[in-house]
């Protein structure tokens, strides 16, 4: 048994819990990272600036989730703490963003 | 009241309610069973619950209804439906002739089909209700050697060892429980609780063996104060048993705990039970979910220390 | 999920105003193909408060004035913040904590107040002594009167 599986057998967590919690996390992300696609549409950001807006953005909604809905403390929903955050987020929304960051390029730019 | 109102007043009462609460469940009958039948999952849920409710109150007339509907929907068959029936009938018999009589079926159905566990557990319960306790045991026992992962029939079987002061044996059974959920931080807490009664059934107040015992009780509190922050019964053990164990008549050879350490967690345990008896008389929300009952006891145990 | 007054107010006033913003810019990009000298009353009057309404005359150039572009910042910041303070629900991953939320009642599940992970191992519902329970219903109801 190494440490991780002894630290589980010692301080078990709820798995239903775990994945709840995540399931709630992406649900966030998926809607922000819409919602940072339509910013950078509007604001007619192209290539490199757009990528570059969506990671500052998905920074600024990870502070967010981890100050309002995790009440500054990510260790007790998340098994990673703020890594898992941020990761989950930078990694999780990009569909999304891209998605709508074509659309509203296109629908504002005639 | 809609169906999920409903639902959500039989999910707040325990399985074993007091009168009062009984008696207002199963004044919901009528508007229950005038709810048109939508054949949801929850719905059956609701009449189980109502049906066992009615059958408490003596409401038979809609006990035998609810019984009639869940037989037409589910079939005469289905096992779960025929261990309705089956409370249905004890509940309903006058005299010592018909529950035996029950007794027969059940164990007639057991002959044809020995894997209908939902009856081989009527069959016990009756068996320990008529007071055949040793054979309500050994009929335990077989259910368990064909269904070895069933915790709910290791838990009833470590009760049935406890009401017969055969102490080691009931916590061997909850120690396969805690095998099945090694989670169960209530397990841990009757364990410790059987540890403390069997330290208190041995004569001699101050012995190794009541040391022993004693330590081993609080061992298990200590596990379910770990996995159950705040639990009020884990809390009020460990510090009911470190009062006995800083009781001058034990000596200190015989104890493997050295005292300070006892002394530091009678005081923790001080503590939390403090903050958790203020906090529900004062009916903080964040303390709503304690039994007043137990709220009570602890009082009493921090009174009679302090 | 419960959403609060506050951020269901900040929800719709964002939304609004990203709806000006995304409007704007449409309106911006439009003139800024159609024509490129005069500006426009319509540019103008879709300007917000706090820059002169003629700065956003448009210059030759896809770049967006000023205005449109802090508004679109601050109408997504804000409806940001909306979302993700409109009451999400988690619940904490350590047994130790969602065990002890759950008996103090400080953690409710399925929207109602818990009796603790494991009753069903204390309660053993197959076991019930219903027989027994009705008679304690009649004891009860007798010294009720």
């Amino acid at each position: 048994m190494n440490a991780e599986e002894r630290d589980l057998q010692l301080y078990p967590i709820v798995p239903e819990n775990l994945i709840a919690n995540s399931k709630t996390i992406s649900d966030l992300q998926s809607l922000s990272s819409s919602l940072l696609g339509i910013a950078a549409g509007i604001l007619g950001l192209e290539s490199y600036t757009g990528f570059l807006f969506y990671l500052l953005g998905t920074l600024f909604v990870s502070t967010l989730i981890v100050t309002f809905v995790m009440g500054g403390k990510p260790e007790v929903y998340s098994r990673g703490g703020w890594k898992d955050v941020i990761a989950a987020d930078v990694t999780g929304g990009v569909m999304g963003f891209v998605l709508t960051w074509t659309l509203f390029f296109g629908l504002v730019r005639v | 009241m809609s169906l999920t109102n409903l639902l959500n007043r039989f999910r707040t009462v325990s399985v074993h309610p007091t009168p009062s609460e009984s008696l207002a469940l199963s004044q919901l009958a009528p508007s229950i069973l005038n709810l048109s039948i939508t054949d949801t999952p929850e719905q059956w849920v609701l009449y189980e619950s109502l049906l066992l409710s009615t059958l408490r109150t003596g409401d038979d007339t809609s006990a035998r209804l609810i019984l009639q509907r869940l037989a037409d929907r589910f079939g005469n068959d289905n096992a779960r439906i025929m261990a309705l029936q089956g409370i249905y009938d004890e509940c309903t018999a006058t005299n010592q002739a018909q529950l035996e009589e029950v007794l027969k079926n059940y164990t007639e159905v057991l002959k044809e089909d020995p894997t209908n566990i939902p009856i081989a557990k009527r069959r016990i319960t009756l068996l320990h209700h008529l007071s055949k306790k040793s054979e309500a045991i050994s009929a335990l026992t077989t259910l368990i050697d064909l269904n070895p992962t069933d915790a709910e029939s290791w838990s009833q079987l470590a009760q049935y060892y406890f009401e017969i002061s055969l102490y080691p044996q009931a916590i061997y059974c909850l120690e396969e429980v805690l095998l099945i959920l090694p989670n169960a931080y209530n397990v841990h807490a009757r364990l410790g609780e059987i540890h403390l009664v069997a330290a208190e059934s041995i004569g001699s107040s101050a012995s190794k063996e009541v040391v022993e015992k004693l330590e081993a009780s609080l061992r298990w509190y200590l596990r379910a104060v770990e996995l159950c922050d705040g639990y009020l019964r884990g809390y009020y053990g460990v510090k009911l048993v470190t009062g006995k164990l800083l009781d001058s008549k034990i000596s200190a050879a015989h104890r493997t705990i050295p005292e300070e350490k006892v002394n530091k967690l009678n005081s923790v345990a001080t503590v939390q039970l403090n903050d958790i008896v203020t906090g529900s008389e004062q009916g903080k929300k964040a303390f709503t979910g304690y039994d007043s009952a137990e709220v009570a006891a602890a009082k009493e145990l921090l009174e009679a220390t302090s | 999920m419960a959403r609060s007054l506050p951020s269901k107010l900040l929800i719709a006033f964002s939304s609004i105003l990203l709806a000006h913003a995304c409007y704007s810019a449409h309106e911006h990009s439009l003139l800024s193909t159609t024509t490129t000298t005069t500006h426009d009353p319509l540019s103008s009057s879709s300007s917000p408060s706090f820059s002169s309404p003629h700065s956003s005359t448009i210059p030759s150039g896809s770049t967006l004035p000023l205005d449109i572009t802090l508004e679109t910042l601050l109408s997504v910041s804000l409806l940001l913040v909306g979302i993700v303070s409109s009451g999400w629900e988690l619940k904490p991953i350590s047994l130790r904590s969602y065990a002890g939320g759950v008996e103090s009642g400080r953690i409710l599940v399925d929207g109602k107040k818990g009796k603790g992970l494991f009753v069903g191992l204390e309660e053993r519902a197959g076991f019930a002594d219903v027989r027994k329970q009705r008679k304690e219903f009649t004891d009860w109801m007798k010294t009720q009167g």
